[in-house]
């Protein structure tokens, strides 16, 4: 044990530490490219087929009447109303936040609305309900055949209840978070119990897709 | 470059990937140890000494409160646009009696109603439902919060301004247990517990004011 010890301090000592900083250098470089690479080949989000699609509807931005209109672009979706007091402004309040933390991506994320309430949030209503959340987010409405529509599209399901003793219209309804991607394919969906964190993670996961791996591997390092 | 590597790290959030951030830490450790007897000694920090002086928190409160069954943290009313005409209120409340306390009602007067409500998940929608029989056990806490069971504030009479204090009131009844005997033709006696609300003059109400705020 002693001699083992002896021969230790005296490797140490003898050891340069000019030539431990320059491996260091290329330890950490080697661990970068094995990290980049391990985001790279990560098995990517699936692609649900069932459901999702393309639609119609009057929107609170001009030129814009569905998730197509959105090409480049990864897109939240959710559906709710605006007379909703506890769930609806949670999960919006929740796409604000996250929408602050991607910072720089936040510009190639949409977040969009559609009420499950057409007859109350007209376009206008949208407007200035969503404006409040987040200036970019973008609403839709239209027929209430025409949201059933889209609904059914996206596996929503909503119901119209009594209304409130004030004569405020109350819906039940699903409030999940559907991301899209580029093309518009649903490749996730979320539920409020998902944290911010995953969310960001597979958003960032989604947008590199597009991205060659030289060129993450070189953002990383900017 | 470090920061952004870290950074990376942080967002990758696998665990292997962070298992390397480790490695690769621990290594710049042992090279650094291999620099270090040309450095000076790093002083060791007596840390068992300074546990030992750690906070015993003077718990009789400067307050001085007289005992109130229950208390009210962190109420707040969620802001929303100028054009909403009902919010939601959230708290936390707080039995810290010996007697299990029912939760009545809420009054306010800047709306002209409010009601207990709780959001449930029922076949992929959420639902919300009258908030049944609010029971708070001794020294059981009750949480209303987005998502689960909240106020829900109808006919505001003025548009919510951020940061504004609204009061209210809660109403509550002290929960007092008797026991029911019942007898069914020859078995024996059966006792049982059922819950019944105290003398009304026992009821009480505590006045809190809510912060308006965003989520978050």
């Amino acid at each position: 044990m002693m001699t083992k010890t002896v021969s230790e301090s005296v490797f140490f000592e003898r050891f340069d530490c000019r030539v431990s900083v320059v491996a260091l250098f290329f330890l950490k470089l080697l661990l970068l490219v094995v990290a980049s690479s391990a985001e790279v080949f990560a098995q990517s989000l699936p692609i649900n087929e069932k459901l999702g699609g393309a639609f119609e509807l009057a929107s609170t931005r001009e030129g814009v009447s569905g998730v197509q209109d959105f090409s480049g672009k990864v897109v939240l979706l959710n559906f709710g109303y605006t007379s909703c007091p506890d769930v609806c402004p949670m999960v919006l309040a929740r796409l604000s936040q996250l929408h602050k933390q991607l910072g720089s991506v936040s510009s190639e994320v949409q977040t969009v609305f559609v009420t499950v309430d057409p007859k109350t949030d007209t376009v206008d209503a949208l407007t200035s309900y969503l404006r409040f959340f987040n200036g970019d987010f973008i609403g839709f409405s239209g027929t209430p055949q025409a949201i059933a529509k889209v609904a059914k599209q996206y596996g929503v399901v909503f119901m119209e209840e009594a209304p409130t003793a004030e004569g405020q219209p109350r819906f039940a309804h699903s409030d999940f978070v559907y991301l899209l991607d580029q093309q518009g394919r649903i490749r996730k969906v979320y539920s409020a119990a998902d944290s911010l964190q995953d969310m960001q993670a597979d958003i960032r996961s989604v947008l590199n897709e597009g991205r060659s791996f030289w060129s993450r591997v070189i953002e990383v390092f900017q | 470059m470090i920061l952004k590597y870290l950074k990376f790290l942080a967002g990758v959030g696998r665990k292997w990937v962070g298992y390397l951030g480790v490695l690769s830490g621990l290594l710049s450790a042992l090279l650094l140890m291999a620099c270090a007897p040309h450095e000076e000694p790093v002083s060791e920090v007596a840390g068992g000494e300074l546990a030992s002086h750690g906070g015993t928190v003077d718990k009789t409160g400067a307050a001085g409160n007289i005992a109130h069954p229950l208390v009210i943290e962190s109420a707040w009313v969620r802001l929303l646009p100028p054009t909403a005409r009902s919010t939601a209120l959230y708290f936390t409340v707080k039995n810290q009696s010996a007697d299990s306390m029912r939760i009545e009602r809420l009054t306010l007067d800047w709306a002209s109603h409010a009601e207990f409500h709780e959001t449930l998940e029922r076949d992929g929608m959420m639902h919300m439902v009258p908030l049944e029989d609010a029971q708070l056990a001794p020294g059981q806490s009750m949480e209303f919060k987005p998502g689960g069971k909240h106020v829900m504030v109808m006919g505001l009479r003025e548009p919510l301004q951020a940061g504004a204090q609204l009061s209210a009131t809660l109403h509550y009844s002290i929960v007092g247990t008797t026991a029911v005997i019942s007898s069914i033709e020859n078995k024996p006696i059966e006792v049982s517990a059922i819950e019944i609300s105290a003398d009304p003059s026992e009821a009480g109400s505590i006045s809190f004011s809510a912060t308006v705020k965003q989520d978050g």
